[in-house]
């Protein structure tokens, strides 16, 4: 009897842990095949050598296998999903249209935000990175000059190297290279350390050290960013060692900054660097704050000049670093003490210390302005999201239940739950996909689009360009699985779990969805949504309406308002100064349509304001620390009837104001509050010598911002204080846009030399000065309608849903006698109903948002009632004109037909 | 229903697919009959892996080159019922074409005196 050898049977439990790596579909197809055969091969195996050989084959041949059976699968997913959505393109359309109007609204306001409020300076470290602060009652940025500057540098240590820098970014006219013949470039002067400490090195030549920076006026030297050279000198490696021009004098190009890196100003790029020693040489319009100080002469040496502001690396942080330097400030401190007679006031300004602010994401203007409404904006724009996804998943749902059919064929053939789930899903992706490529596209256009139209500048041309970058394309992503998981699982697991039988006996009708509880719960939600959305719109309108009627002070029409810069075109001795201001309205008064003209140091609604501190006024006690403060303006007379602002008593300024007769001042309605607690001022004094005598006061005129109650002024006369000029104001006898060619080349006649910056009218300036508000109407706006016509949309195709459902129903109550009314009165309620409840819900949305969307509103209450009225008006139109459509069809069913259906 | 590719389209198959198909040409078979047959006739040389196999089997079945027979035991192995494949028409189409293109090959491969012209 032969012998039969032993026979080995494989560990199948451990084979088929194996297979659980493949598909679900393909191991139910295959699972078993796959077990017999490998049992076959084990059992055939000669030896326990070719045993072990056939379990590393099968291990191999699973892991390079089912990688490739998943990505299989995938691409069937798709091509099946694709197949579906392109028979039904009414409902692809609709539904990528309204996610990606939803996703996209999200991405563009996203997009601003991470320009705007988080990006971070380019250079090494930049959490590092910090601004000094003084510490005391009135706390602010920490502004010294240079020889404190100095002072400070020595008591600094490694813990905390510093730089000097002026605190804003100057315009000045750039000239030779490949400058066209007056481009503005944006321009700083900065202290020797400045790169060292920021971290940025050079892409060509060298960075400014502090041998550049010892002499005031001897280092005609200048550092220019890497955009500028591109752009100016075709990035040309010869560019070390040309010459610039800036402001007409010359200076050594010596190095180009590293790319990426331009300026501190996110909206406004540095193109030059130069040293705080050539501040006088490029007679650069900077502010200041003097202490008694001569503003003419070289700022440098001067030690009651304080212009600049430190920046400081700490790389342990800012408190042991800035410990070292404020006993250098206290020192300071001390020394100016000396002069301060008041014992109290003395004791108080010794009371300040030295803090540091981080400063890794620079300077922003628009993120000091935007950033609540911008805050405001992304919470719209989530709601708007919300509505576009309930409305997705409502369409979905519906769409659902019309394939409850097809899924129950599909489950009796054999497929499983989850491959229908998985298919679905696939679907659902697909549609995001395309809708979040779409966003993006639009969020990129919106956003751009939003920041040209918002800021103030000049028109068309933005401040800065928001980017898509990695953080964007995440966000975008992030929303997009959000919807796509979460809206797209509802309908997916719904129209799943069918009762085989009965969808497959149910014939051409749907069992169930349509009128069912969830999509009710969306068209509610969406409801609530919009309401909050139509609200916030139109406490934004009302927010405009009275920024527009709110009493500026000064006459917007007729007014043309030219902005030049004297000091630029050289003019910097008083005879030279009086000398031109004399030419240019005595040329432009007598020019035909102009009926009057005046010179200002500063234009209205421009951005420029020179204030002055430390002053006294007879009469009046100050606190201890406080600024006794005053914006100043130096016009020429007749200056307050060009502009149109009121006098209210005494005289204005004019002809008899010469350089010889007593200095005189006009003030406006805040200064004699503040300083005179409305007690008639005229014949008082104040100035820093308390020479200044008051002869007439102005009403309040908000010169500088719409929104912003006016701050103590004073109006000098040019004569008596010869300065800067930056303005030329022009009242028109008709439309002053008319006259403004003429007035342009009359002073560029006049004035050859003189630059002209910009010619606008008033009303053109303080619509600018709107900028930020048109910004938030239209974009609330816009998501308002949006929010509307999708909430109007869902409801409508909710309850035609539900009509074409209960078609055989309304049939038969029909023939059995029920008037049409009634009928349409039934499916009206429902309509009625489901808006009542979502407005209802939608009122706590608002009651609770309030909070969030008074920060950008202007003299409106969040909660104004006739806002709130008006905005359940109109949504409970809408979802009316909504529910009439299917309403009245559900009331015209032919019961004929409808029998037709049933049987 | 789907248009028929002609065989040419097919061209060139993978080794395994030709292998298979080669192996379904004389007669029905199931899984491991294939495997053996093809490890007999290469001489032990192409050993499928019975993963890879099914991956072939399943890309094989959606192209219409192979169909499924019903379950049935196999006698000369151990009666437990298993699943058989026999060629389509396009399948035995597509073996055929993509073995005259072997052919062509080696009549090529003969003319240059890569290889000894057959005596």
């Amino acid at each position: 009897m032969p012998v039969q050898p032993p026979v080995h049977q494989p560990n199948l439990r451990v084979f088929r842990a194996l297979l659980a790596l493949y598909p679900g579909d393909f191991r139910a197809e295959y699972g078993r095949e796959i077990a017999l055969v490998f049992t076959d091969r084990y059992r055939n195996a000669a030896n326990r050598m070719e045993r072990t050989a056939v379990w590393v084959e099968v291990i191999f041949g699973v892991l390079t296998e089912a990688p490739r059976e998943h990505c299989h699968m995938f691409i069937r997913d798709i091509r099946y999903a694709v197949r579906m959505l392109r028979n039904n393109p009414v409902f692809a359309t609709t539904v990528v249209l309204a996610l990606a109007l939803g996703i996209g609204a999200n991405t563009a306001v996203f997009s601003i935000l991470n320009t705007v409020a988080w990006r971070t300076l380019p250079v090494e470290e930049p959490q590092q990175l910090y601004r000094l602060r003084q510490q005391s009652r009135n706390s602010g940025a920490l502004l010294v000059s240079w020889p404190e500057f100095e002072g400070l540098r020595q008591g600094s240590s490694e813990s905390g190297k510093i730089a000097a820098m002026s605190r804003a970014l100057a315009l000045v006219h750039a000239g030779a290279g490949r400058f066209a013949q007056s481009e503005m470039v944006g321009l700083q002067l900065v202290s020797g350390e400045f790169f060292g400490v920021l971290g940025v090195s050079a892409e060509l030549g060298r960075l400014l050290t502090p041998e550049d920076n010892r002499i005031a006026g001897q280092h005609r030297v200048a550092v220019i960013s890497h955009g500028c050279w591109q752009r100016r000198f075709g990035s040309s490696p010869d560019v070390i060692g040309q010459e610039i021009a800036l402001n007409g004098q010359r200076f050594t190009i010596i190095g180009v900054a590293s790319r990426g890196f331009s300026g501190l100003w996110l909206e406004t790029p540095t193109e030059v660097w130069l040293p705080i020693a050539m501040q006088h040489e490029i007679r650069a319009p900077l502010p200041y704050s003097s202490d008694g100080a001569n503003a003419t002469k070289p700022w440098m040496p001067q030690e009651r000049i304080r212009w600049l502001h430190v920046i400081m690396r700490a790389p342990a942080g800012a408190k042991a670093a800035t410990a070292g330097l404020d006993r250098v400030f206290q020192q300071q401190l001390a020394q100016r003490a000396e002069s301060i007679g008041n014992a109290e006031e003395r004791r108080f300004f010794l009371e300040r210390r030295l803090a540091a602010d981080p400063f890794g994401s620079g300077l922003s203007a628009v993120r000091q302005t935007f950033l609540s409404p911008l805050y405001a904006l992304m919470a719209l724009a989530a709601l708007v999201l919300l509505i576009a996804c309930a409305n997705t998943a409502n369409l979905l749902l519906a769409r659902a239940s019309g394939r409850q059919r097809e899924m129950a064929m599909r489950m009796s053939l054999g497929a499983g739950r989850g491959t229908l789930v998985r298919q679905l899903l696939t679907e659902n992706l697909l549609l995001v996909s395309t809708a979040s490529v779409t966003a993006v596209l639009i969020g990129y256009w919106t956003a751009n689009a939003l920041v040209r139209m918002a800021t103030p500048s000049a028109p068309g041309v933005a401040p800065f360009t928001v980017h898509v970058d990695g953080a964007v394309l995440a966000f975008t992503a992030g929303l997009a699985i959000f919807a796509a998981l979460f809206f797209g699982m509802i309908p997916a697991f719904k129209v799943t779990r069918v009762e085989l039988i009965e969808a497959l006996k149910a014939g051409a009708r749907n069992i169930s969805g349509g009128g069912g509880r969830t999509p009710r719960l969306l068209v509610v939600l969406q409801v609530a949504i919009s309401l909050v959305l139509v609200v916030a719109t139109g406490l934004l309108v009302r927010s405009l309406q009275n920024v527009l009627s709110v009493q500026l002070g000064f006459a917007r029409e007729h007014v043309l308002s030219v902005t030049i810069d004297s000091r630029m075109a050289g003019y910097t001795e008083p005879a030279q100064l009086h000398g031109l201001v004399d030419r240019l309205l005595e040329r432009v008064a007598s020019m035909p349509g102009v009926r009057s003209a005046a010179v200002a140091s500063c234009g209205i609604m421009t951005g420029c304001r020179n204030a002055e501190d430390g002053l006294k006024v007879e009469g009046y006690e100050s606190r201890p620390g406080e600024q006794v403060l005053v914006v100043n303006h130096v016009v020429t007379p007749g200056y307050f009837e060009a502009v149109g602002m009121r006098l209210l008593a005494g005289r204005g300024l004019d002809d008899r104001d010469r350089q010889s007769s007593p200095l005189v001042a006009v003030v406006n309605e805040s200064f004699v509050r503040r300083y005179f607690g409305g007690a008639q001022p005229i014949g008082k004094r104040f100035g820093s010598k308390l020479n200044q005598q008051i002869v007439g006061v102005v009403e309040n005129a908000r010169l500088l911002n719409v929104k912003e109650d006016p701050e103590p002024m004073a109006f000098f006369p040019l004569k008596q204080r010869p300065s800067q000029v930056r303005s030329i104001d022009i009242r028109a006898a008709g439309d002053p846009r008319h006259i403004a060619s003429a007035i342009r080349q009359a002073i560029a006649e006049t004035a050859p030399d003189l630059p002209i910056e910009s010619v606008a009218t008033l009303s053109e300036r303080v619509s600018n000065n709107l900028g930020l508000e048109r910004l938030l109407i239209s974009l609330s706006a816009v998501f308002g309608v949006l929010a509307l016509g999708l909430a109007g949309l869902g409801l409508f195709g909710l309850l035609s849903y539900a009509v074409a459902r209960r078609t055989a129903d309304f049939g038969i109550r029909i023939a059995l006698g029920a008037p049409q009314r009634v009928v349409l009165w039934g499916v009206f309620r429902e309509s009625l109903l489901l808006s009542l409840t979502g407005v209802a819900i939608g009122l706590l949305m608002v009651l609770a948002g309030s909070g969030l969307i008074r920060a950008v509103l202007f003299e409106v209450n969040p909660l104004d009632a006739p806002t709130i009225a008006m905005a359940i008006g109109v949504l409970l139109v809408v979802a009316g004109l909504a529910g009439l459509l299917p309403s009245w069809r559900a009331s015209r069913v032919d019961p004929l037909v409808a029998i037709r259906l049933e049987s | 229903m789907q248009e028929q590719s002609p065989p040419e389209s097919f061209l060139p198959l993978h080794r395994d697919t030709f292998h298979i198909l080669v192996s379904l040409a004389d007669r029905d078979r199931h899984g491991y009959s294939v495997m053996q047959d093809v490890a007999e006739r290469t001489g032990g040389t192409l050993r499928l892996s019975p993963s890879s196999l099914y991956a072939s089997i399943r890309r094989l079945l959606e192209q219409g080159l192979i169909e499924e027979l019903a379950e049935r035991p196999d006698p000369e192995h151990d009666d437990e019922r298993r699943r058989y494949y026999r060629l389509t028409r396009l399948g035995r189409n597509v073996a055929m074409a993509e073995a005259r293109r072997l052919e062509r090959l080696l009549t090529d491969a003969r003319a240059t005196g890569l290889l000894p012209k057959r005596s």
